[in-house]
C-alpha cells in the first residue's frame, strides 16, 4: 500500500541540481482526464486552464473555429466525446459566456480598490493571488470540487476555527522537515539529523510545545506514545481512524497531497538520494501528517463516516466528466492543433523524398559542424548560425553528449552526476588542469604526464591548498557573522564594507554570478582556462580503450554523425548566467542533471580527439578524418554568447577555422539577442546582458518557456523554418537507423525528458499553487536545498510565476508536448508497443506523436491508430 | 553654533524638498485605482521618476553631509582660531523650528536616502510584471519620504507626525499580498503595537509641551541643559519613560518582536527597507531625544535591560532558524536589542554607529538573500587528503584562550589609545568594548579549534584590524554626533548593570561553544527545540488573541468572500 502511495508522488530535487520533474508522473498511467478525476477525489489539484484563458487566446486568434472543430471530431473519433454531444457553437458560446462574466468581474473589482491585486486573477489563474498551496486548497473548497470525497480533518476544522489548522499542520511539518534536512542555515543544528525522518520527528515533536500552546493540547504526549517506526505508526494511526482497508491508500494520498512539497522532498530522499538511512522518509512524512490529523480529530471530536464514502476507483474514473471540463479539454486540444498545423506547414519534408542509399547522396563537406543540446533555447542560435553561414551544419542532441559522467571537482572525493536522471553515471571524471601546448592530435599518452606543467610543485595541489584556505576562511567568516556574540562586533566593524557592496551591486559594478562563482576558487588566472575534465580518466589503465570507443561510438551513432565530419566539430553545451538567483540551476542544462553542459562537452571532445579511440572507431566503420578536430563549447543562454574551451589544444592548422567560426558566432549572438529582446519586453538587445548580471532581475531569461514540440528529424527539414524557440530539435536520420535502435533511444530518453519539462511548465501554469512556486518576490531559501514562499509552510517545488508570465500575460502557453518524428509509422509503432510507459503517455494523451512518412503526416491516435493529417 | 547663511539653509532644504517631491509623486503618480495598476510604459516611466527622485535625494543628502562634515571637522581640527561647538542648521518657519540638521540627522538622512534609492532601484526589476507594482511604489515613496522628514524634523510634533505616517506606509507595504493570512497577521499585529506607541509619543509630547512650552528640539535641549541633577522634575521622568515606550514599540523589542519574523510574506525589498530603515526609528528617537532622556537614568536602565534581554533571546533563536529570511529577521531583533542596550547605557554615539553599520549590512543581506545556494557552494571545503592540514592548532586549549585574550584586549585597548578615545569617560564604554573583544574572542577560539592554525592566524590578524576599524568608525561618528546627544552620568547602578549584562552575554557565547561541540546533553537538545520555536512567544500571543472556534462566515467581510468565490470558479 505504501509503495502504491509513494508511486503517485513526484520527487523534487535540491536547488543545486534542480531539474525538471513531471508532477503528474505518478498518475500518468491513467488517461489525462481520468487522472484529473482521480486527483480531485483527495485533493484540489487542477489540470486544465480556465475558460477565460482560452477566451482571451481565441480573441487573439491563437486558434479558431476550424481548430475547435478538428478537436471535437478528434475526440469523437477517440470516443472521448460521444457523438453529437457537443458542437463548435456550444464550445464558443460557453467560452464567450465565461469571457463576459469575466468582464463583469473586472468591473466589480474596479469598485473594490482595496484589493486591486485580485483584478489580475482572471488574467492568469495562477496569479500571485494564490501563492501558497494551502491557500489555494483552502480557497477552492466547496462547490468547485464536488468530487472531493476525502478531506483532512485539518482542512475541515479550518472552515470553522479561528486558527487555520490546515496551515498550522503544514507549517509544523515544514518546520520539522527544514530542521531535519537543513544544509547549513542554522548554526545550531539538531543532533538527531542523521536519524530517519520519522524518528527525528518523534524525538523533536515529543518535546516541542508549539501545538500544545496553540490548542492541540498534549500533542507532545500523543507523539511520544506513538509506535517507534514509521510503518508501525501508519498502521496504528489508520486503525485509530478506523479506515477501511480499501480506502487506506486514498486517505494517505489525501494526507500527502495536503503537504505536496514536503512529500515531494521526502520522495526524493527515499527514492533518489541513494542514502539507505533515508529510504523510509516518505513513510515517515505520511506518519507525521497522519499523526497531526488523528490528534486534531481526537481533540475536537471529529469522526469520519467511512461507510458514506462509496468510492470505487475504477467506477469513479468512468464517471461522466462534466461538460465544462470537456469544453476546456476541447479548447486545450484546439490550441495544440493550431500549433501543430503551424509547425507541420513550416517543415520542409521534400528532402525526405529521395530515399536513396546514403553513399549516393554525396554531401559536400561542411566547414564546421556544431552539436547543440536539444533544449528549445538552442533553436534560435542554431538558426542564426546557419542562416549566416550555409557551410555550417548544426545537430541537436541531448546536452550531455552521451557522456554518462560523474564530475568530481578538484580536491573533492565525491562529485555530481552530469547526465539525465533516467541514467546512472558510469564514468568518474575528475576536474583537473589540462597540460597546455601539446596538441592532442599528434600527442600520445605521454602528453598526459604532468611534468611539463611546472618545475616540481604540482599546481593542482597548490589549487587545493589555496581553495581549502579560502573556503575555510569563508566558513569562519560566516560563523563570525552568525554567532551569538560575534554578530554584534561583526556588524559594527564591517558595516562600511556592506555599504560599498550595496553601491557596487546596485550600480552593477560587481556581482556574484552563477557562472563559475565557486569553481575558480584558488585557481590562478593563468590556469583558469585549463581547469576542466582531467585527461587522467582517459588513461587506458583505468579505462580500456575498447570501452572508451564504445562510449564514443554510441554517441556518434545516436547523433547520426557517422559519415561526414567537418574540419571542426564543436560540441556545444549550455549554461545560464544569473545573479542572486536560487533557482539558477533550473535554467541550466536538464540533460546534465541541472548543471552546465561544459564538462560533458569538453570531455566528449577530448575523447573523440584521441587517436587510439579513432583507430578503434575506424575498425567499427566510423572513419574520422585526421584533420577533424573536436572542440568543446558553451552557449550562454542568458546572453547568447558562444565560447570555445581548450583553445590551446587546437592545432595551428585549424586556427583560421576557429577564428572564422567565432566571428560568425558573434554575429549569430547579436541576431539571436535581437530576436529575443522583444520577448522579454525590451527594445534594447543589450538589456539581455544586464539581466545576466543584475541582482534584482527576476526574469533573466525565459528558460524553456517556449516549449511545445519535439521534432526528431534531419536538420534539412527544419533548417528553413523559424520555430520561434518553441521546439526541442533532435537530429535523426531514419535511413541510417536500420534496426530503429536509435529511434528507440530517442523516444525513451530525450523524448521522455522533454515530456517532463513540458509537464513541469504545464502543471506550474495550470495550478501554480500546488505545482509551482508562487512569486519570486517572497521566496525564502530554506536549509540551502529548497524554497519556501514567505514565512514557512510547504516546500515550493515547481516554476515561479515570473518564469511563466509577465504582467498577467503568459509567456508559456500550456500545451502538451507534440512529438513530430521523421520515421515510418511502423518503426514508431514498434517502439511504442515495446514500452508500456510510452503507451501510457500516448494512449492517455499526456503527449502526442506525429509521424512524417514520405511527405505525409500521421497523427498517432490511441491504440496504434494513425490518422493522416491534411497539410 | 547655528549656521544661518542662505547656503546653509539650501544645504538642508535640497534633500528635504526632494523628499517632499517624492511624497507628492508617490501620492500623485500611482493613484490607487486598479485600472491604473496595469503594467505598461506609463507605469515604467513613473517608476523611473520615483527611482530618479530617490537617487537625487540620496546624492543631495550625501553632498549636504559632506559639506556639513567639512565645516564641522574643519572647526574641530582647525585649532583655536574658530570657536568650537556644534555645527547645525535650523530651518525656522513661523518661529517654529521645522528642520534640524546636525550631526545626528545629517548621518541619518544620508543613510535613509541612500537605502531608499537602493530599494527603489532594486524594485524596478524585482517587482516587474507584478499587478501591484504601482501600489508598491506608491507606498514605498511615501514611506521613504516620511522617514526622511522624520529624521530631519526640528520639532517633536513633526517628528511624531512623520513617525505615524511611516507606520501607515509600512502597513500598506506589509499588506502587499493582502490575501496571505500570515501577512495580515503580521501587519495587524504591528499596526496595533504601533498605535500604542503613537499614544505614548503623543502623551509624551503633551507632557513636554506643558513642561517647556515648546516642542522644538533645540529649545528643549537648551532648557534641559540648565537643569542640575537635583532639580529634575517628575514630568521629565514621565516624558522620558513615554518616549522610551514609543521607541520600544517601533524597534521590535522582546516581547513585542513577534511580528517581525512574520513579515516574510511581503516582497524582499520591503524587508530590506524595514530592517535597514524603519525598525531603526525607535533607536533614532532615543538618540534624537537623548538630551531629554539623560536625566532619567531609571528609564534608560529599564531600556538597557529590555535591550539585553532582546539581544540574548534573539541571538540564541537566530542560531536555530533554518530559512535565510527568518534567520535575518531574528538577527535584526538581536541587533535592535543591542542598539537599545547601547542607548540604555547612554552610549548614544555607539548606537548611532550601530544603526549606520547594521542598516548597510541588513539591506545587503536581504536583497542578496537569493545568494544562499551559491554561497553554500562557495563554502564546500575540498575533502581530498592531498592538502588537508591538521585541523587542531598546536596550542592546548587554555593557552589558546590566553593568547587570544591577550592579543585582542591589547588590540582593542591599543586602538582606543591610538585614536585618543578615553573609554572610561564614555558611558557604557567598558561594556561595549568588552562585547567587541568577546565577539572577536569567541570567533578566534572557534576558528582555532575548527579550522586550523592557518585560518586562525588570518582570523587573528583580521581581528586586530577590525578592532582598529571599529575604534576609528566610533571616533568619527562620535565626533560627528557628540554635540547633538545627551550625556548620561555614570552611576553605580549602571556599573552593576554592565557587569550583569556582560555576564549574560558571556553565558550566551559559552552556550554557543557548547552546542558547537554537540555534546550529548539532553537539556540542551530540549532547549534548542524551544529556541527553534522562538520560545513560543508568537504562539502564546496568537493563542491568547484568538478564540479556538469562530464562525468564519459571519466575521469575514462579504466582499472578501465574494472575491474568494471568483477565484474558486476558475
Amino acid at each position: 500500500m505504501l509503495a502504491d502511495v509513494a508511486e503517485k508522488i513526484a520527487p523534487v530535487w535540491p536547488l543545486k541540481d534542480y531539474i525538471a520533474v513531471n508532477p503528474f508522473a505518478g498518475v500518468s498511467n491513467r488517461k489525462f482526464l481520468d487522472a484529473r478525476s482521480f486527483l480531485k477525489v483527495f485533493s484540489d489539484c487542477e489540470t486544465l486552464m480556465p475558460l477565460e484563458y482560452y477566451a482571451k487566446r481565441s480573441i487573439r486568434h491563437d486558434f479558431g473555429d476550424a481548430e475547435i472543430l478538428s478537436a471535437i471530431s478528434e475526440f469523437r473519433y477517440t470516443k472521448i466525446l460521444p457523438d453529437d454531444s457537443l458542437g463548435v457553437d456550444d464550445v464558443i458560446a460557453t467560452m464567450e459566456g465565461a469571457h463576459v462574466a469575466d468582464h463583469a468581474r473586472r468591473n466589480f473589482d474596479v469598485i473594490d480598490a482595496t484589493d486591486a491585486a485580485s483584478s489580475a486573477a482572471f488574467e492568469c489563474s495562477t496569479n500571485s493571488q494564490c501563492p501558497t498551496n494551502s491557500q489555494c486548497s483552502k480557497n477552492s473548497q466547496g462547490s468547485t470540487n464536488s468530487r472531493r470525497l476525502i478531506r483532512t480533518f485539518a482542512e475541515t476544522l479550518s472552515e470553522s476555527h479561528a486558527i487555520d489548522w490546515a496551515d498550522f499542520v503544514v507549517d509544523e511539518i515544514g518546520k520539522h522537515c527544514a530542521a531535519h534536512y537543513d544544509g547549513g542555515q542554522a548554526a545550531w543544528a539538531s543532533p538527531w539529523k542523521d536519524l530517519p525522518l520519522y524518528e527525528f520527528w518523534q524525538r523533536t515533536a515529543a518535546r516541542d510545545r508549539n501545538a500544545h500552546i496553540l490548542g492541540l493540547t498534549n500533542f507532545h504526549k500523543f507523539v511520544a506514545d506513538l509506535p517507534s517506526t514509521a510503518d508501525a505508526a501508519i498502521t496504528h494511526l489508520l486503525n485509530r481512524l478506523a479506515v477501511p482497508e480499501h480506502l487506506a491508500a486514498m486517505v494517505l494520498l489525501c494526507q500527502a497531497y495536503s503537504v505536496l512539497g514536503w512529500s515531494a522532498w521526502a520522495k526524493y530522499q527515499s527514492a533518489w538520494s541513494g542514502d539507505p538511512a533515508r529510504q523510509d522518509d516518505l513513510a515517515g512524512l505520511l506518519a507525521m501528517r497522519l499523526a497531526y490529523d488523528v490528534a486534531l480529530g481526537e481533540r475536537f471530536g471529529l469522526n469520519m463516516h467511512w461507510s458514506d464514502i462509496s468510492f470505487v476507483d475504477a467506477a469513479h474514473s468512468d464517471a461522466a466528466v462534466d461538460r465544462e471540463t470537456l469544453i476546456r479539454l476541447v479548447l486545450l486540444r484546439a490550441s495544440e492543433i493550431s500549433l501543430r498545423n503551424e509547425i507541420i506547414a513550416s517543415l520542409d519534408v521534400s528532402k525526405e523524398l529521395p530515399t536513396l542509399a546514403p553513399e549516393n547522396c554525396d554531401k559536400a563537406r561542411p566547414a564546421v559542424q556544431m552539436v547543440f543540446c536539444i533544449d528549445v533555447r538552442s533553436e534560435r542560435i542554431r538558426r542564426h548560425l546557419e542562416t549566416d553561414w550555409p557551410e555550417l551544419e548544426t545537430f541537436g542532441f541531448a546536452g550531455f553528449f552521451g557522456m554518462p559522467i560523474r564530475y568530481i571537482p578538484v580536491g573533492q572525493s565525491g562529485g555530481t552526476a552530469s547526465l539525465p536522471v533516467l541514467l546512472q553515471p558510469s564514468i568518474d571524471v575528475r576536474e583537473g588542469l589540462r597540460c597546455s601546448g601539446q596538441p592532442p592530435l599528434n600527442g600520445s599518452t605521454h602528453a598526459l604526464s604532468r611534468e611539463s606543467l611546472d618545475d616540481g610543485a604540482d599546481p593542482e595541489d597548490s589549487i587545493i591548498a589555496k581553495r581549502v584556505s579560502i573556503r575555510l576562511w569563508r566558513k569562519s567568516w560566516k560563523w563570525f557573522q552568525t554567532s551569538v556574540v560575534g554578530c554584534f562586533p561583526f556588524v559594527e566593524s564591517t558595516g562600511p564594507l556592506f555599504a560599498w557592496k550595496l553601491l557596487g551591486r546596485s550600480l552593477r559594478w560587481t556581482g556574484q554570478t552563477s557562472v563559475g562563482a565557486a569553481r575558480l576558487d584558488g585557481v590562478d588566472a593563468s590556469f583558469q582556462s585549463r581547469l576542466g575534465p582531467s585527461e587522467e580518466t582517459l588513461h587506458t589503465d583505468h579505462w580500456p580503450v575498447q570501452e572508451q570507443a564504445d562510449v564514443a561510438e554510441g554517441m556518434l551513432r545516436n547523433l547520426g554523425m557517422i559519415e561526414t565530419f567537418a574540419r571542426l566539430v564543436v560540441l556545444c553545451g549550455h549554461a545560464s548566467q544569473t545573479d542572486n538567483n536560487p533557482l539558477a540551476a533550473g535554467l541550466d542544462c536538464g540533460a546534465c542533471g541541472g548543471h552546465t553542459g561544459e564538462p560533458n562537452a569538453r570531455f566528449a571532445a577530448m575523447l573523440l580527439n584521441r587517436p587510439m579511440v579513432r583507430n578503434v572507431l575506424k575498425n567499427r566503420g566510423i572513419t574520422i578524418p585526421t584533420d577533424c578536430v573536436f572542440v568543446g563549447g558553451l552557449h550562454n543562454t542568458t546572453t547568447d554568447e558562444v565560447s570555445l574551451f581548450d583553445r590551446d589544444h587546437i592545432p595551428a592548422s585549424h586556427h583560421d577555422d576557429v577564428a572564422m567560426l567565432l566571428d560568425r558566432a558573434r554575429l549569430a549572438t547579436v541576431r539571436t539577442r535581437a530576436e529575443r529582446a522583444p520577448l522579454v519586453g525590451t527594445a534594447d538587445a543589450n538589456d539581455l546582458l544586464r539581466r545576466a548580471r543584475d541582482w534584482s532581475e527576476v526574469q533573466p531569461e525565459w528558460g524553456l518557456a517556449g516549449n511545445a514540440a519535439f521534432i526528431v528529424a534531419p536538420r534539412e527539414m527544419t533548417r528553413h523554418s523559424s520555430l520561434d524557440g518553441r521546439s526541442f530539435l533532435h537530429s535523426y536520420e531514419h535511413k541510417n537507423d536500420f534496426d530503429s535502435s536509435v529511434l528507440e533511444t530517442i523516444m525513451t530518453a530525450p523524448m521522455v525528458v522533454a515530456h517532463w519539462i513540458n509537464m513541469q511548465y504545464y502543471a506550474s501554469t495550470v495550478d501554480n499553487g500546488h505545482f509551482g512556486s508562487g512569486s519570486k518576490t517572497v521566496h525564502n531559501v530554506v536549509g540551502n536545498f529548497g524554497i519556501l514562499s514567505g514565512n514557512g509552510g510547504d516546500l515550493q517545488t515547481g516554476l515561479p510565476l515570473q518564469s511563466l508570465q509577465a504582467g498577467g500575460e503568459f509567456q508559456y502557453a500550456p500545451m502538451r508536448l507534440q512529438s513530430i518524428i521523421a520515421a515510418p509509422r511502423d518503426s514508431i509503432q514498434r517502439v511504442i508497443t515495446k514500452h508500456p510507459l510510452l503507451q501510457d503517455l500516448l494512449n492517455g494523451q499526456w503527449m502526442h506523436v506525429i509521424a512524417i512518412e514520405n511527405d505525409s503526416f500521421f497523427q498517432y491516435a490511441p491504440d496504434g491508430d494513425w490518422v493522416k493529417l491534411e497539410r | 553654533m547655528g549656521l544661518e547663511s542662505g547656503w546653509a539653509s539650501t544645504l538642508v532644504a535640497c534633500p528635504a524638498i526632494l523628499a517632499l517631491l517624492l511624497f507628492a509623486t508617490g501620492v500623485a503618480a500611482f493613484p490607487g485605482r486598479p485600472q491604473s495598476e496595469r503594467t505598461g510604459t506609463a507605469l515604467t516611466r513613473r517608476i523611473g521618476w520615483v527611482t530618479r527622485l530617490t537617487a537625487c535625494q540620496a546624492v543631495a543628502a550625501l553632498v549636504s553631509l559632506t559639506v556639513w562634515a567639512w565645516v564641522h571637522f574643519g572647526r574641530l581640527l582647525g585649532g583655536t582660531s574658530l570657536p568650537k561647538g556644534d555645527v547645525f542648521v535650523e530651518v525656522v518657519v513661523a518661529e517654529q523650528s521645522l528642520l534640524l540638521y546636525d550631526g545626528v540627522s545629517a548621518l541619518m538622512l544620508a543613510l535613509v536616502s541612500s537605502i531608499g534609492w537602493v530599494i527603489c532601484r532594486f524594485s524596478v526589476r524585482y517587482l516587474h510584471g507584478e499587478s501591484g507594482q504601482a501600489r508598491y511604489f506608491r507606498w514605498t515613496a511615501i514611506t521613504i519620504a516620511a522617514v526622511s522628514w522624520m529624521v530631519i524634523a526640528g520639532n517633536l510634533a513633526l517628528f511624531v507626525a512623520c513617525w505615524v505616517m511611516t507606520s501607515i506606509g509600512l502597513h500598506h507595504l506589509l499588506l502587499h499580498y493582502p490575501e496571505r493570512p500570515a501577512a495580515r497577521r503580521a501587519a495587524w499585529t504591528i499596526f496595533i503595537i504601533s498605535r500604542f506607541g503613537d499614544v505614548a509619543l503623543v502623551t509624551a509630547s503633551v507632557v513636554l509641551l506643558q513642561q517647556f512650552g515648546t516642542l522644538d528640539f533645540r529649545e528643549m535641549f537648551t532648557l534641559v541643559a540648565a537643569w542640575n541633577a537635583d532639580t529634575v522634575p517628575l514630568a521629565a521622568n514621565v516624558s522620558a519613560g513615554l518616549l522610551i515606550v514609543g521607541a520600544v514599540t517601533k524597534s521590535a523589542q522582546f516581547p513585542l518582536h513577534t511580528w517581525l519574523p512574520l513579515t516574510m510574506e511581503t516582497p524582499t525589498p520591503v524587508s530590506a527597507l524595514m530592517h535597514a530603515g524603519i525598525v531603526n526609528a525607535g533607536g533614532y528617537l532615543v538618540i534624537r531625544a537623548s538630551p531629554l532622556l539623560a536625566d532619567a537614568p531609571e528609564s534608560l536602565a529599564v531600556l538597557a535591560i529590555f535591550g539585553a534581554m532582546t539581544l540574548l533571546y534573539a541571538a540564541v533563536v537566530m542560531t536555530t532558524q533554518t530559512s535565510v529570511k527568518k534567520r535575518l529577521a531574528y538577527s535584526t531583533i538581536a541587533q535592535m536589542g543591542f542598539m537599545m542596550l547601547q542607548c540604555g547605557m547612554g552610549a548614544f554615539s555607539a548606537a548611532m554607529l550601530h544603526i549606520l553599520a547594521h542598516s548597510a549590512y541588513k539591506a545587503h543581506a536581504f536583497l542578496g538573500s537569493g545568494d544562499a545556494v551559491s554561497d553554500a557552494a562557495r563554502m564546500v571545503v575540498p575533502d581530498c587528503g592531498r592538502a588537508t592540514e591538521s585541523r587542531v592548532g598546536r596550542l592546548a586549549a587554555p593557552a589558546r584562550v590566553l593568547v587570544t585574550a591577550i592579543v585582542l584586549v591589547a588590540a582593542m585597548a591599543g586602538a582606543f589609545v591610538l585614536l585618543g578615545i578615553d573609554i572610561a569617560s564614555k558611558p557604557g564604554g567598558g561594556l561595549l568594548g568588552s562585547v567587541v573583544v568577546l565577539g572577536l574572542g569567541f570567533w578566534n577560539l572557534h576558528t582555532a579549534t575548527r579550522f586550523g592554525p592557518v585560518t586562525w592566524m588570518q582570523t587573528m590578524t583580521l581581528s586586530v584590524a577590525l578592532c582598529l576599524v571599529y575604534a576609528a568608525s566610533f571616533a568619527v561618528v562620535d565626533a560627528a554626533v557628540v554635540d547633538g546627544v545627551g550625556t548620561l552620568r555614570t552611576t553605580t547602578v549602571s556599573f552593576v548593570l554592565s557587569a550583569l549584562i556582560l555576564f549574560a552575554i558571556i553565558v550566551g557565547g559559552v552556550l554557543q561553544v557548547t552546542f558547537s561541540q554537540a555534546l550529548p546533553t539532553p537539556w540542551l537538545h530540549e532547549f534548542r527545540i524551544h529556541a527553534g520555536n522562538g520560545f513560543y512567544v508568537e504562539s502564546l500571543i496568537r493563542r491568547l488573541a484568538t478564540p479556538l472556534h469562530r464562525d468564519r462566515a459571519s466575521s469575514k467581510p462579504s466582499l472578501a468572500a465574494a472575491r474568494n468565490d471568483i477565484r474558486n470558479e476558475r
